[in-house]
């Protein structure tokens, strides 16, 4: 489990983002980032939840960008060394490899999947693995998962309600 | 302004759409190039894929350019982005401070307002709230060009 304390970030200059309360993120559920483009979604996983979970060496981070055609690129030259053949031409061959380098590891961490505006999010049914799935999306919202809302107040700020 | 008169990158637009249009030959038309221009064939699409909104990096100016916007165009097009993702830019703005979202709208409105006459979008809505997607819809049938919306997933 991961608690992020409330209060208010400064994440550039003009835009802050403000926790009511300490927002809890525990393994076995899901969540869902609900909020209006330009909100801070995307802000709020790569300037708080991130570095939150970089480091740490008791679980993995499995997460996927928005509009990610550089990640894509990044993996496609992994999978060329690493795994030869295993084509990667969208974000479902992204998704299915990351996957299949969790299930060949011999552990049973937990792994925080964050997926920004994913395409997919079907997890795979053999994965034993723990789970907290944290997502965004204006396509998709889980019925169980636990709603994070990003409530735009000014163009300065953001206010987040777990 | 002539398309060869204009510069981007130290490179003509004319080379650079040049380039895009290689590309475009090179890789398979499904492929992640972000903004693929087939400008040889008969009845060539401008193709806008909302997974790869912007081609630039670093400010508005240019992905204006690269659009070949016409002054009276960029005016319209300022405008109508403050008003859909209630946000100002102009072309100084920094192409990093906006939102995945807000990059999907300003590649939209730079289709429209490009000259191209026919566009193809390609997951246009599906980064979009309700309400962008709502609006750009509505541009989108308003406008006088050939288009086709895809969204493969």
């Amino acid at each position: 489990m991961i608690t992020l304390p409330a209060g208010k970030r400064d994440i550039w200059p003009g835009f802050s983002l403000s926790l009511e309360k300490p927002l809890r993120f525990e393994v076995g559920k899901s969540y869902y980032l609900k909020g209006a483009n330009g909100s801070g979604k995307s802000s709020f996983i790569h300037q708080i939840l991130l570095p939150e979970l970089e480091g740490r060496t008791d679980l993995y981070v499995l997460c996927l960008q928005q509009q990610m055609h550089l990640q894509l690129y990044a993996l496609r030259a992994q999978a060329a060394i690493f795994k030869p053949g295993f084509a990667i031409r969208s974000e479902e061959d992204v998704w299915r490899y990351l996957w299949q380098d969790l299930a060949a590891r011999q552990d049973d961490l937990p792994v925080y999947v964050i997926a920004d505006e994913a395409y997919n999010l079907d997890i795979p049914k053999d994965m034993q693995r723990p789970i907290c799935l944290i997502y965004s999306s204006h396509r998709y919202q889980l019925e169980e998962a636990q709603i994070v809302e990003f409530v735009q107040n000014s163009p300065q700020e953001t206010v987040i309600y777990g | 302004m002539e398309l060869g008169d204009q510069f981007f990158g130290g490179m003509p637009v004319l080379i650079i759409k040049q380039m895009l249009s290689l590309f475009a030959d090179l890789l398979d038309k499904s492929s992640s190039f972000p903004a693929d221009v087939f400008m040889d064939s008969k009845k060539s699409y401008l193709i806008a894929d909302g997974q790869h909104p912007l081609v630039c990096t670093d400010a508005v100016r240019d992905e204006l350019i690269l659009y070949n916007l016409g002054l009276k165009e960029e005016a319209l097009l300022f405008s109508e982005f403050e008003r859909i993702a209630a946000k100002r830019i102009d072309i100084d703005s920094k192409l990093d401070a906006l939102s995945g979202g807000q990059k999907v709208v300003l590649m939209a409105l730079l289709a429209l307002y490009s000259p191209a006459p026919r566009i193809e979008f390609v997951h246009l809505t599906h980064s979009l709230d309700e309400d962008k997607a709502r609006q750009i819809l509505e541009l989108i049938k308003q406008s006088r060009k050939e288009i086709l919306l895809r969204d493969p997933s």
